[in-house]
This record gives structure tokens, C-alpha cells and sequence, in this order.
């Protein structure tokens, strides 16, 4: 029988940020939640496979904002969370309908939003471009570039995975994906602008 | 330090921590005068939080699918739950059938007698084509003619009688409601053939006899008799002798 680790907030933050439990934690996160979100949504116009994906991007932005220390604390994490839901799920129904009735319910939830929320809807647009382009970058600059930068993985450990002569080339290869990724990136003068002020916020 | 040395594959490597002390302090000194190379850090630090990010994109996704995986089996194990929840009713279900069954026993319990179990089993024995022409011609004729008081005056002046004489002589006293006589010879018949080895009229005198001693009130007697031809596949009157036949009487049985 699998035990089921429950963590307090401090320690579910934690967990986050840490590269070993941070599966745990996701799942968690999971379980606590993902019931009381999806009612939300389901209640407001949306499908069972809509609330899904709503709450998995609900959870990518918490993640995000905790390892990025952004998430300030100043809610609970599950009224947070419920906030981030129903923003996101508002967002998408306004892309949705275009409705004048559901820009002036959207506009007005708006108001309540903290800094926080209102942060991550700016962003979560851009991120999308972005992952279209990364999906542009090609299988093996995508491995290389999650295995170090997002696995941390070394340049051994990363060599014994692929391909490649050696460390160096490994080395070399990863940069040269780099560079192409940033050319990709800031091509486009209006998501160059967006990326600099929402990151840097 | 050369600033031709400031290239983006420096940047990186100052972003990656690969830089010395030194590299560091010389890159630090050169940023604060060089716009163009700020740009270009700002640029490649955000390009790693983007592959960040999607690394978080990917790594979610994939635990996404984990969990709505473990979300449908819980559910698959959850709708076995009213399956659970059912069976109250089926044991309520049950427990009225089984007062039903009950009820019905104790009804039949109530009201079975002697009378009818043999009004739902007698049947008049009637004569088959194929009885003709064998002894006692003249009693067998005056039976079909359902002249029982002729059948018994030939019988009585039998020194002898056969088991066809018996026989009838049994269904013109059974016919004329005399059980006792009509059990007497029945049993007569009865001995006859086991003697002589032979089962002329057996099945039927076994099936007249055992209704003779339902009209007598005789339950025990007539229980095994009857009992032995509801086992009896083969009998002539298995048939007539159904499970409820043998429950009622089973009935009767306690009653008496």
C-alpha cells in the first residue's frame, strides 16, 4: 500500500523548489485540488476536459512563480491556486466567446485579482509562443538544452545519453541550441518586448 | 582583458557558472559600460528560463497524465460503490421473496387436506383398447360400462381372483367411494404380483392404492408409496406425482 505524503504549505513550497520531491509535490497538489477546481470550471461553461487542462496550467504557472520565488504568500496556496483557476478559465472563455457580457463578468473578477494572478495572465500567452518555438528548435537542441538546463543534468551524465564524441561537443552542440533559441525568441519584436517585461517584472 | 573576448559563448558560460573569479569580475566591469552586451545577457538569461519553463511544461504534462490516469481508475473503483450500495436492496428484495415463499408455504400449510390432494390427482381409471380381450372379460366389460356394483358381484363370486379381478374389483369399490375395501384389494394385488413375480396392474394399483389411503386419512401410508413413485422416473404415474404434489402432502404429513 502506497502512503500518501501530506505536506503543510511551508513544506509543500519547499518541495517545489527542490529538483528530488518535486514530483511528490506536484502530485499533491493533485489530489488536494484538482476535485475542488474543476468544479469551478465545469460550473462556469466548461467541459471536463477543459477543467483539465485549466488546472494543468494552473499548476506549470504555480510551479513557475515558486521556483522563481514570485509567489509572495500572501494568500493560502489553495485560495491562490482557486484564484489562478478561475482567471485563467475566465480568460479563456473571454478568447472564446468575444461576448460583451463575459468581458464585463471577466472585467469585473479582474479587479479582485492580486499582483500576483494578474502577473501570470500577462504571461501565459507569451509562454505559449514560446513553447510553439521551442517545438521549432528540433528533437536533439530540445534534449540537450532540457537536460541541462531544466534536468541539470552534467555534461558527462548528458553525454552518456547521446550520440556524441565527447563532453566538448556536447558542450559546443548546447550553445550553438542556445544561441538558435534566443535568435527564434527575439525575432519577433512584440514577443522580444513581452518576454523582457514579463520576466523581468 | 580583451572585449573581443565577450561573445555570446562568454555570456553563457557566465550564466551557466562556468566563468573564474577573474572572467566574472571582467565581464561585471564591462556590462556596466557596454549596453549592447547587457541586452544580450538579458536576452540569453531569458532564453534559459524559457527552456525552463518548458522543461516545467513538459515535467507537468507528464505527471498530468499520471494523475488523470489515477483520477479514472479511482473513478472505475468508485462506480463499484453502487454496486456495493445495491446490495441492501437485494437483501430487502430477498428477504421479501422469502417471506413471500413463506407465506405461501404456510398458506398451503393452512389449507392443504387429504380431499385436495386427491381431488387435484384422481383420475377415473379409464380402460385402454389394448385391456380388451384378456381374463375376466365379463368384469373388465361390466367396468367399462361403469357397472361397478355387476364388477364387484362377479368379483365376490371369485374363489381366486386374479390381479384383473382385483384391480377392477379395487376401482368399482374406490369408484363407490369404499377406500377400505378398495385398499384391500389393491394390497391384494399387490401381494398377488410379488408372489407370483409378476407386475400386472402395478403401477396403476400402486397410484389407486396410495389415493385409497388419502381417502382414508392414512398420510403416513400413502407418503412413501407416493414418494416412491415421484423417485421413479419410469412409473406410470410419476407425472402425476409433481414436487408440489409431494410438498403438500409433505404438509399433510406434519398435520397429522
Amino acid at each position: 500500500m502506497i502512503v500518501l505524503k501530506k505536506y503543510s504549505e511551508t513544506e509543500l513550497l519547499a518541495a517545489l523548489k527542490s529538483s528530488t520531491d518535486i514530483d511528490h509535490a506536484v502530485r499533491y497538489i493533485y489530489r488536494e485540488y484538482f476535485e475542488a477546481l474543476k468544479k469551478y470550471t465545469c460550473q462556469n461553461s466548461g467541459s471536463e476536459e477543459d477543467a483539465q487542462d485549466v488546472f494543468q496550467e494552473v499548476v506549470v504557472a504555480f510551479v513557475s512563480m515558486v521556483q522563481q520565488d514570485k509567489f509572495r504568500g500572501e494568500s493560502g496556496v489553495k485560495t491562490f491556486l482557486y484564484s489562478l483557476n478561475r482567471n485563467i478559465w475566465l480568460n479563456e472563455l473571454k478568447k472564446r466567446t468575444r461576448a460583451e457580457k463575459r468581458d464585463i463578468q471577466f472585467e469585473t473578477e479582474k479587479e479582485s485579482l492580486s499582483m500576483d494572478v494578474s502577473h501570470h495572465i500577462a504571461q501565459n500567452e507569451m509562454q505559449k509562443q514560446t513553447y510553439t518555438i521551442l517545438d521549432r528548435l528540433g528533437d536533439t537542441c530540445k534534449k540537450i538544452l532540457l537536460a541541462y538546463y531544466y534536468d541539470n543534468l552534467s555534461m558527462k551524465e548528458i553525454l552518456s545519453r547521446l550520440d556524441y564524441e565527447n563532453e566538448q561537443v556536447v558542450r559546443n552542440k548546447k550553445s550553438k541550441c542556445l544561441k538558435q533559441l534566443e535568435q527564434l525568441l527575439f525575432e519577433n519584436p512584440a514577443l522580444a518586448q513581452t518576454l523582457k517585461t514579463s520576466l523581468y517584472l | 582583458m580583451n572585449s573581443d573576448l565577450f561573445n555570446t559563448d562568454f555570456l553563457i558560460r557566465y550564466l551557466d557558472n562556468e566563468l573564474s573569479a577573474e572572467e566574472k569580475e571582467a565581464l561585471h566591469h564591462e556590462l556596466q559600460q557596454n549596453k549592447s552586451l547587457q541586452d544580450q545577457l538579458q536576452n540569453l538569461s531569458i532564453t534559459q528560463h524559457v527552456v525552463k519553463n518548458y522543461g516545467l511544461k513538459m515535467k507537468v504534462g507528464q505527471l498530468h497524465q499520471e494523475m488523470m490516469e489515477e483520477f479514472r481508475e479511482s473513478k472505475t473503483i468508485k462506480k463499484d460503490v453502487p454496486v456495493k450500495a445495491l446490495w441492501p436492496v437485494l437483501l430487502r428484495i430477498a428477504a421479501g421473496l422469502l417471506i413471500l415463499v413463506f407465506s405461501y408455504g404456510l398458506y398451503q400449510y393452512a389449507t392443504v387436506t387429504p380431499d385436495t390432494v386427491f381431488s387435484n390427482n384422481y383420475q377415473p381409471y379409464s380402460l385402454g383398447t389394448s385391456r380388451s380381450g384378456q381374463s375376466n372379460e365379463v368384469i373388465v366389460k361390466a367396468y367399462q360400462q361403469k357397472d361397478y356394483a355387476s364388477v364387484l358381484t362377479q368379483y365376490s363370486a371369485l374363489s381366486s381372483p386374479d390381479q384383473s379381478a382385483l384391480f377392477f374389483a379395487g376401482q368399482s369399490y374406490f369408484a363407490t367411494r369404499d377406500y377400505a375395501n378398495a385398499t384391500l384389494c389393491f394390497n391384494k394385488l399387490l401381494a398377488l404380483n410379488s408372489s407370483t413375480h409378476t407386475r400386472d396392474f402395478n403401477d396403476d394399483t400402486e397410484y389407486y392404492l396410495a389415493l385409497s389411503y388419502l381417502k382414508t386419512n392414512s398420510i403416513k401410508t400413502a407418503y412413501p408409496l407416493l414418494q416412491q413413485i415421484h423417485d421413479n422416473a419410469n412409473h406410470l404415474y410419476n407425472d402425476k406425482v409433481s414436487s408440489g404434489v409431494m410438498r403438500r402432502l409433505y404438509f399433510l404429513k406434519l398435520k397429522n
